[in-house]
């Protein structure tokens, strides 16, 4: 029969342990329950963009564009009296192109490299204050292009445009009731001005879903979903850039059965 | 040397190229309907059925006359007549109706070109003005007007006039010209309920006749209840009410007459009858008879003359009903060992079973409209569904204890039937539309069975 012994360092460090445990397992206990499982019962509406649209068609796409920016400011300050007054006359057609003929000084370099920009706080009248920045319309730090990013039209923007009518026409819209009369499909389409008014009035594309039972209701469908975009318009929600894709609605499906 | 290669890769580049093209023609794609290119997009409707807000204002008067129809005169007719318009559609289930008692009064000007700013403001989408008109001679000239306030149009309009007794029924021609043009389906207010008004204790029940408009109004007892009545059912001219009578104890099935509260018996026969029914064009009467035992389906002439029999299989066949058209009829048989539904045509010939729905199916009517055949199902519970005339599309309407005894409203689109409760056995009318989302009970002075709902008033 072997006892077993500790030694001292090993009765402390076995002590130390379990109180350790026991006070971690009292903190989770312990500690307040924060309801993780909360679940944002929140309805995202998916949209299941199928078509492609076409890319702009611009000669040459920038795929991004970076940002403007500022010039360096020279350390010191002169003021432009005081150091030449005679060159004075000359300068004011000339400075201008220096800072953008002149590839942007990366800001790492510039610092040390050219005291020689001194002329440019010379010229320095009000007016010429914002040409000194290079001129950028993006947002990228790695890009030399200053032109505009082409605006394109994807499926992203397809998808928002048609979210967009949708969040104005649904809440309009009131499917007919009846026997059947979910079956039925009405398809509109329309024109928009570019303010997003109604250029003339929605057009019944075609119906679809008769039966026997819903006859009777297949006028009221079409009035109904004439009615709901007449209600809605106007579309002043939508990106005025994309205009042409959504000057033409060329069918609005209006169907009350979301499980076909 | 360059431009040589550049030469040489071109010639002979070309003839290949050239072939190419040869070879593969483009795809023929099917020629389209020139459709220019938009957006196109699908809005769905995923809210629970959302009912349609009218606005029922008063109808105005040109200047308030007395008027044997109300006490107050035309003026205060004209509330009545919209208050009689509310209760009609609000209990359809298809419109959120706003009463005259809530909504301001528009003058008489203002009927035919509404005050779109105080409208607009108001939720509501529909609006519904009238005017009434005290005539020279005494009767009443009624205008109804829908409006759509949102696109502010005028959507429908229509004038009666009525005698002063009748005034309730320029309302309902009002709200079944609202109904009809926001629904699309065919009116059906202007109608009338026979049925069978039950009083007394559950073992003694005393069973009368009685006749209502379709909202319950002008209620009327025909019989008194010393012999019982059962399965009422009106003539398509509303002139005559068949109905099944213990006078003398049997069952027999008598034609009773409103206008003279004559009435006589359909047949000479000392056998019970039982379940009447009359033909869409009212000159023939379906009848059931049990001769020694065996019950058959007969014919005879709504003027008397000689029954033809339609059935002739042992067992019971009982409860015959026409199809709009008259040409087939649908009825109920225990020829297979248990209560089914079966069509013949109308001279009894080429007899098929319709019900394969497991339980019996017993009471068919077919619908006026003839896209339908309602039924009670019975498999558990007795239930009211209706299925396609070719006895497929079985739908149930109501899921209660004891539901029974179906019977159309003149448009085909609701149901009317009883409903027994489950402890007290206390009956009451309900009905349910088509899509079974629909369900109210109408309002009886006494319990209620048997219903029967005639067709609509010209």
């Amino acid at each position: 029969m072997a006892t077993i012994r500790f030694r001292d360092e090993e009765i402390i460090g076995l002590g130390v342990a379990a109180f350790l445990h026991v006070a971690l397992l009292g903190v989770l206990l312990l500690q307040p329950d924060k309801g993780g499982a909360e679940f944002a019962g929140e309805r995202v509406t998916v949209s299941l963009a199928e078509d492609v649209s076409l890319e702009s068609a611009a000669p040459e796409i920038n795929e991004e564009s970076r940002e403007a920016v500022a010039p360096e400011l020279s350390e010191m300050v002169v003021p432009p009296e005081a150091t030449d007054p005679e060159k004075s006359p000359v300068p004011v057609d000339r400075p201008v192109a220096k800072p953008t003929s002149k590839p942007p000084a990366k800001p790492n370099s510039n610092t040390s490299s050219t005291p020689k920009a001194k002329p440019t706080p010379s010229q320095g009248g009000a007016s010429k204050f914002g040409k000194a920045f290079e001129n950028g319309a993006g947002s990228a730090a790695n890009s030399q292009e200053t032109d505009a990013t082409a605006a394109t039209f994807g499926p992203r923007e397809q998808a928002s445009l048609v979210q967009a009518i949708n969040r104005k026409i649904k809440p309009k819209w009131n499917a007919p009731q009846g026997l059947d009369a979910e079956r039925l499909v009405t398809v509109v389409s329309f024109r928009l001005n570019r303010d997003g008014s109604l250029n003339g009035r929605p057009r019944v594309v075609r119906q679809s879903g008769e039966t026997a039972s819903n006859r009777a209701q297949k006028s009221i469908h079409a009035e109904r979903a004439v009615r709901a975009v007449l209600n809605a318009a106007p579309f002043d929600n939508l990106p005025p850039e994309f205009y042409d894709k959504w000057k033409y609605i060329s069918g609005v499906r209006f169907d009350r059965n979301t499980s076909r | 040397m360059k431009k040589l290669a550049f030469l040489a890769f071109f010639l002979l580049a070309a003839p290949v190229a050239a072939q190419d093209l040869g070879e593969a023609p483009p795809p023929v794609t099917e020629v389209e309907t020139v459709e220019e290119e938009g957006l196109t997009l699908t809005v769905t409707d995923d809210s629970a059925w959302e009912d349609l807000g009218i606005a029922i204002a008063g109808f105005a008067t040109d200047r308030d006359v007395d008027t044997p129809a109300n006490s107050g005169g035309t003026a205060s007719l004209g509330k009545e007549l919209a208050r009689v318009v509310f209760n009609d559609l609000r209990n359809n289930g298809l419109f959120k109706p706003t009463g005259p008692d809530s909504l301001p009064q528009p003058s008489y000007g203002q009927i035919t070109s509404p005050n779109w700013p105080s409208w607009s403001n108001r939720s509501t989408e529909m609006l519904v003005h009238g005017y009434v008109r005290g005539r020279p001679d005494g009767r009443l000239t009624v205008g109804c007007y829908l409006y759509d306030v949102v696109l502010q149009d005028e959507l429908a309009r229509a004038g009666w006039v009525v005698p002063p007794r009748d005034w309730r029924r320029a309302a309902h021609k009002c709200a079944d010209l609202v109904y009809s043009r926001l629904s699309g389906e065919s009116p059906f207010l202007d109608s009338r309920i026979a049925y069978i008004a039950e009083t007394g204790p559950k073992d003694n029940r005393t069973k009368r006749l009685a006749i209502m408009d379709s909202d319950g109004a002008n209620h009327r007892f025909i019989t008194t209840g010393r012999s019982t009545a059962l399965t009422p059912r009106y003539s398509p001219d509303y002139r005559k009410l068949l109905y099944l009578s213990y006078v003398d104890g049997n069952p027999r099935i008598y034609i009773y007459d409103i206008g003279t509260g004559r009435q006589t018996l359909v047949t000479q026969s000392t056998n019970p009858t039982f379940a009447p029914r009359w033909s869409p064009d009212g000159k023939w009467i379906l009848y059931s008879m049990a001769v020694s035992g065996n019950t058959d389906i007969y014919r005879v002439s709504a003027d008397g003359g000689p029954s033809i029999r339609l059935t002739n299989t042992p067992g019971i066949d009982i409860g015959g009903s026409y199809s709009p058209d008259g040409s087939k009829i649908v009825f109920e048989s225990d020829r297979s060992g248990s209560q089914q539904i079966y069509v013949m045509d109308a001279n009894g010939q080429s007899q098929k079973r319709l019900s394969f729905f497991g339980g019996r199916a017993a009471t068919p009517e077919w619908s006026p409209r003839g896209d339908q055949i309602a039924f009670t199902h019975i498999a558990g519970n007795f239930r009211i569904a209706v299925m396609s005339p070719a006895g497929g599309k079985l739908t149930h309407l109501t899921n209660s204890w004891q539901d029974e005894a179906p019977t159309w409203a003149p448009n085909g689109r609701i149901i009317q039937f009883f409903r027994t409760a489950r402890n007290s056995g206390t009956t009451a009318l309900w009905q349910v539309d088509l899509t079974g989302r629909n369900e109210r009970k109408l309002p009886t002075p006494v319990d209620a069975s048997d219903p029967a709902w005639g067709p609509i008033l010209p």
